[in-house]
């Protein structure tokens, strides 16, 4: 542990604080979590034996790579590549009437994506996307980081917990208590994340569990057997529910601005049922990267000129 | 959705009518057991793994075994969790060649203790497993091994388990629940 130099404090992950550090041997930074395994009764938390096992599993240019778990005495520190910010820093510090690039926010929606579809083809799910777990350096990369809520699934999928993801990229399957829950999970936070890359608003801001459905419910209408197959079954679905009737997510084309296929990207991925919700795999294919991909051709073409 | 097995296997497609049910991920059922096979490999077991052992032998392994599965009964957990505590038993065993005979039981309870960290909902606490061995280790000595352990396995808890592939064997062979659990006992 000795040559590398701590810096500033960089964050509190969900266990460990996280630093800076200067790896004197190779002058790489890295950032180091620091888990400290005997200040608890319960030895090292669950969360950092997953996303130890899980990291060591992944390896992809969008998945923040772990260098080392360096074990000294009763200290754990997990040695992981550094970037420089997260996408909710990133989002605040644009002045004021600006959005971001729109090649930039496909190039950092495709990454993501990419990055997901990697996942769950391991059989992993993130359960945690939010713009805070993403980060990105100056060359316009972007990868996905904490997973330390993330976890293996099985085909047949088991019971799963509900303390997953943070509220404003949290699935209605899981906030309306559906045991089994999968993918689409992290397919519904990256929907959400890519509406708050186009419009920097947050698409559905609640504080609390039941605010938060209800703001889905007035942006969807309030899900039925029509456009839920099985939803009065799951454990949090209540008859008493009011009954928005709207399906209001094509109006937001105003605020998408740019291009008509990312609206109907969003309105495939903010989708109740999670199996029709769109797959990563599926999402990638999207005409919305072509429309992107031919602009950006266009615009090259014309810098050149 | 259709299936991907379709476009790989001339056999019969035993996802064909999962593509409305998620729990099952049909769209990557394949992708995901050639990568469990990889990981398999990855983190093999060998079939002499006891070889060179100093004190512990084969049956005193059997014996730590059995112990293990009473207590992940009496603990309720699941299936996977004892899998893994076996898994972690092993692979520990067959690179600390040294273990003494009187702590194969805090490698066991230990080896349990992180499986139950890594699979349940909610493991069960420290207290518990000191409780287990008759106070035989204190809370210390578990976390202890804790470290050792996840040294020995350079922290890699991905090694598929041998419930994970019945399950789709299950699934092919169409068996009916009764053999799947039978099954379930072999293992």
């Amino acid at each position: 542990m000795e040559h590398y130099e701590k810096q500033e404090k960089i964050g509190e992950g969900s266990y460990g604080v996280v630093y800076k550090a200067l790896n004197r041997l190779t002058g790489q930074l890295v950032a180091l979590k620091n888990i400290r395994h005997n200040a608890g009764e319960e030895g090292m938390p669950s969360t950092a034996i997953r996303e130890i096992s899980l990291l060591k599993e992944l390896k992809h240019p969008n998945i923040v790579r772990l260098h080392d778990v360096v074990m000294v005495d009763s200290s754990i520190y997990l040695i992981l590549e550094y970037l420089s910010m997260d996408l909710r820093q990133y989002i605040n510090t644009l002045p004021a009437n600006q959005l971001m690039d729109p090649n930039l926010l496909s190039s950092y929606l495709f990454q993501v994506t990419s990055a997901i579809l990697y996942c769950h083809r391991r059989r992993v799910m993130h359960r945690d996307l939010t713009p805070q777990n993403l980060l990105i350096d100056q060359f316009g990369r972007v990868k996905v980081a904490d997973f330390g809520l993330g976890c293996y699934f099985q085909v047949p999928m088991r019971t799963l917990t509900h303390e997953v993801v943070t509220l404003w990229y949290r699935a209605p399957e899981i906030l309306m208590g559906c045991p089994r829950y999968a993918c689409p999970v992290d397919i519904w936070s990256i929907g959400c994340i890519f509406f708050e890359m186009a419009t920097r608003k947050t698409l559905f801001q609640g504080d609390s569990e039941i605010d938060q459905l209800f703001r889905i419910f007035r942006m969807l209408g309030t899900p039925n057997e029509d456009s839920w197959p099985g939803v009065s079954a799951l454990p949090d679905y209540k008859s008493s529910f009011p009954n928005w009737t709207n399906n209001k997510i094509g109006q937001l084309r105003e605020s998408l601005g740019s291009f008509d296929s990312s609206v109907d990207l969003l309105a495939k991925i903010i989708v109740y049922e999670p199996a029709r919700r769109l797959s990563a795999e599926q999402i990638l294919e999207h005409k919305y990267f072509k429309e992107n991909a031919n602009i950006l051709k266009s615009q090259t073409v014309n810098k050149s000129f | 959705l259709m299936s991907l097995s379709t476009k790989r296997l001339e056999v019969e497609d035993i996802d064909a009518d999962d593509g409305e049910n998620l729990v099952l991920v049909s769209e990557y059922v394949n992708d995901i057991y050639d990568y469990l096979y990889e990981l398999e490999e990855q983190q093999p077991i060998y079939t002499d793994h006891l070889a060179n052992q100093l004190e512990v032998s084969y049956k005193m392994r059997a014996v730590l075994i059995d112990w293990i599965n009473e207590v992940h009964l009496q603990f309720h957990l699941a299936a996977e969790t004892f899998h893994l505590a076996v898994a972690i038993i092993d692979r520990y065993l067959q690179v600390v060649k040294d273990t003494r005979r009187k702590y194969l039981q805090l490698v066991g309870v230990t080896a349990l203790f992180i499986a139950t960290k890594y699979e349940e909902l909610f493991p069960p606490a420290i207290g518990d497993f000191v409780f287990i061995t008759d106070d035989t280790y204190t809370g210390q000595e578990i976390r202890q091994m804790e470290m050792q352990i996840l040294k020995a396995i350079d922290n890699n808890l991905s090694r598929p388990l041998p419930i994970h592939f019945l399950r789709r064997y299950s699934k092919a062979a169409s068996a009916e629940d009764e053999h799947h659990a039978m099954s379930k006992y072999f293992l």
